[in-house]
């Protein structure tokens, strides 16, 4: 029963980061342009990455999407997921620091919201239920082989013997 | 060293990597490399106007009011001289954007300042400080700025000003 629950929010949760990816995603494909000049100004790459990178990044994003939703990559999806989310709040809490004024280009052009110490939160925060879900999506650990032994002839013994 | 769960995960990473690596790489071989360009986020007080360069971020009032006291920062004012001398923001290098040369020893000093924000008076998106920005780019100087509302604003704000000639400037000592 609790466990159930506890899958039911697991997929709640995934299906919710899942959606932040793509709606992070998709407006930066859409107008790339936008989003490399968003990038450009965070002046952390090299120029002539700057437009590969705002190609590869939503690509990665759509991918970790995906692997949220599909079994078998959850946990590794769900840890890139970590280690992207805290990437950007890492360089968003730099220019903070920096007093670079920009856009985030969080969401590319969809929000044209500004860098601020409450996008970093948001960012920080969307990191740790990522990094919970991975930890939460680990297999459960095995049960040690004398338990298994010693519960097995018994359920196979024929009643009344 | 990892143990089979520890190793399962390290391939369910590097096989999501590569996977985004790969849709990333066809896509950017079907659309090309965007060039970043200037698409928004300028502030509506003093928006950059079409011309203006893609990389100069820009920074508000009270960012480098905060900054003001960091001695690696130099306020450049854009403005031709006359302007200066009338009023400017305190402790500021005068390097006008009409002048066509700037002095060898303007841009030693220029070079000096780790953080650089450049003003003018606002109009036409600020276009002197868009210009001026491009200019000490190109000369190898990376962070410099533009400030949101340019002087009326940060004069507005009662933020520090003063008239007079430019101290800091080799070619105008008082």
């Amino acid at each position: 029963m609790n466990s159930d629950k506890h899958g039911r929010w697991l997929w709640l949760a995934r299906i919710a980061l899942a959606g932040v990816f793509v709606a992070a995603a998709l407006p930066k494909l859409l107008d790339p342009i936008a989003f490399a000049t968003d990038v450009q100004n965070y002046r952390l790459l090299p120029e002539t990455l700057v437009g590969p990178f705002a190609v590869i990044l939503p690509c990665g994003e759509l991918v970790v999407a995906l692997g949220l939703l599909l079994s078998p990559y959850q946990r590794g999806a769900a840890l890139v997921g970590t280690l992207l989310l805290g990437g950007f709040a890492i360089a968003m809490g730099q220019s903070r620091l920096r007093g670079i004024d920009l856009r985030c280009g969080c969401f590319g052009a969809a929000l044209d919201a500004k860098v601020s110490w409450l996008t970093v939160a948001r960012s920080a925060g969307l990191a740790l239920l990522s990094g919970t879900l991975s930890w939460a999506s680990r297999a459960p650990a095995a049960q040690p082989p004398h338990a298994t032994e010693s519960s097995e002839p018994r359920a196979q013994q024929p009643p009344g013997s | 060293m990892l143990g089979p769960a520890g190793m399962t995960l390290l391939n369910q990473v590097l096989r999501i990597c590569a996977v985004s690596l790969a849709v990333g790489l066809v896509v950017l071989a079907v659309r090309g490399a965007p060039r970043p360009g200037p698409v928004g986020g300028e502030p509506a007080v003093c928006s950059a106007p079409a011309a203006a360069e893609p990389a100069t971020p820009w920074i508000t009032l009270d960012d480098a009011h905060k900054l003001s006291a960091d001695p690696g920062l130099l306020f450049v004012d854009c403005r031709p001289r006359a302007e200066f001398r009338t009023g400017h923001i305190a402790a500021a290098l005068s390097v006008p954007s009409d002048e066509s040369e700037i002095r060898d020893d303007v841009v030693s000093r220029l070079r000096s300042a780790r953080t650089i924000i450049a003003y003018c008076d606002a109009r036409s998106g600020c276009a002197s400080s868009v210009r001026l920005a491009s200019r000490l780019r190109e000369l190898g100087i990376a962070d410099v700025r533009i400030l949101t509302g340019g002087l009326p604003a940060w004069l507005e704000k009662g933020y520090p000003a003063q008239s007079g000639s430019c101290p800091l400037c080799p070619d105008d000592k008082p």
